[in-house]
């Protein structure tokens, strides 16, 4: 019997029989492949989600000399790259630094004195901790490190880790 | 399921061309409004003499294995089946190559309907729209062996065209069922084949 004929057969009752081995094949395909899968996954020897970026590894810059920062005053700076714009308060209290992207849809954050601002959507952060009190967005800025060295210079240390709800 | 034990038996020495047939076939709940039944003058100028044309249902369908779309099946009663619609294509190749001339490809539904012996009614047990309603039984849904004796005329499953043989569900009525019926179009020209 020619192969199409076994592949497109007349009668209904024959058509999508699976044999026995057929079955057994796919089966065997089917293992494989998930097999290979967690077989890489294994190999790469991380989960695929959550995984460190290579940029996470923690980068010192010097930003700006402390006395020149003086109270109630922003400094802006690129962190890692160009793009990667940040922004360096005195509150009086102490030294906080924050990546300008707003976590509503990314606009630059700006101090207005008291608090930061998102003047695309009316979005305002509170400046210790920089979590969101107006307007769209719903999360946190993204805080760095800052630490006042021997030699009079201000120095940002790397990301700080996010604030979990029980911070809020 | 079709009875194995129930045969269709197209006689056409006792057509009367009344027509009953072609409307009835009409009123078949799996085709309802189209008619599968050809029923043709066989020569207008000499005789009266008509003929019906319903599917024969194929041993080996030549209109379902000649079609690209593998849209036309057959069950496991011998019934070849009207084309499965999401699967037609309407290229027509079942229209021209079945032997008996009847797959019908409607334009305006652009599918393929066949006569399917009635299946919603013969797979209950009840006979096809066309044989319940035929005055002189030209048309026959019967028991095999009922038809034996009844007859002059002997049921004929196997025909000829050219080398190819083909054998039917559906029986015509002849007087010498023991010669295969040669379908050959060649016949039709002048001198035979």
């Amino acid at each position: 019997m020619p192969g199409w004929k076994t592949l497109f057969p007349v009668d209904l009752a024959e058509e999508g029989r699976l044999s026995r081995r057929e079955f057994g094949r796919f089966m065997a395909l089917v293992a494989t492949g998930f097999s290979a899968g967690i077989g890489y996954l294994a190999l790469r020897k991380r989960p695929l989600d959550g995984a460190p970026e290579p940029a996470a590894v923690p980068v010192e810059v010097k930003v700006c000399r402390a006395e020149e920062l003086t109270p109630g005053n922003s400094f802006l700076f690129t962190y890692r790259n160009p793009q990667d714009r940040c922004i360096l308060i005195n509150t009086r209290q102490g030294w906080r630094a924050y990546r300008q992207t707003c976590t509503h849809l990314g606009c630059a954050v700006r101090w207005d004195g008291k608090g930061l601002e998102c003047p695309c959507h009316n979005g305002y952060f509170e400046v210790e901790r920089g979590f969101p009190i107006q307007g769209p967005p719903t999360r946190p800025l993204s805080r760095l490190a800052v630490e006042l060295r021997a030699d009079g210079w201000l120095w940002v240390r790397g990301d700080l880790p996010k604030p979990g709800p029980e911070a809020a | 399921m079709v009875s194995a034990e129930y045969g269709f038996f197209i006689d056409p020495q006792r057509c009367i061309g009344c027509r009953s047939c072609v409307a009835a076939c009409a009123e078949c709940g799996t085709h309802r409004g189209h008619s599968m039944i050809h029923l043709d003058e066989l020569d207008r100028s000499a005789s009266t003499q008509t003929g019906p044309t319903v599917c024969m249902h194929c041993e080996d369908p030549i209109c379902a294995m000649s079609c690209p779309a593998d849209a036309i099946k057959r069950s496991e009663d011998g019934v070849v089946h009207a084309s499965q619609k999401p699967r037609c294509i309407a290229c027509q190749n079942c229209e021209l190559s079945c032997p008996f001339g009847v797959p019908i490809v409607f334009s305006g539904l652009e599918q393929m309907l066949k006569c399917d012996l009635c299946y919603d009614r013969t797979s209950l047990g009840q006979r096809p729209m066309c044989a319940t309603v035929c005055p002189s039984q030209a048309l026959l849904f019967a028991p095999r062996h009922e038809v034996a004796g009844q007859r002059a005329n002997r049921p004929l499953r196997e025909f000829l065209i050219g080398s190819l043989v083909v054998k039917t569900r559906n029986a015509i009525m002849v007087p010498d069922p023991e010669t295969p019926m040669n379908l050959d179009a060649g016949l039709l020209c002048e001198g035979g084949l």
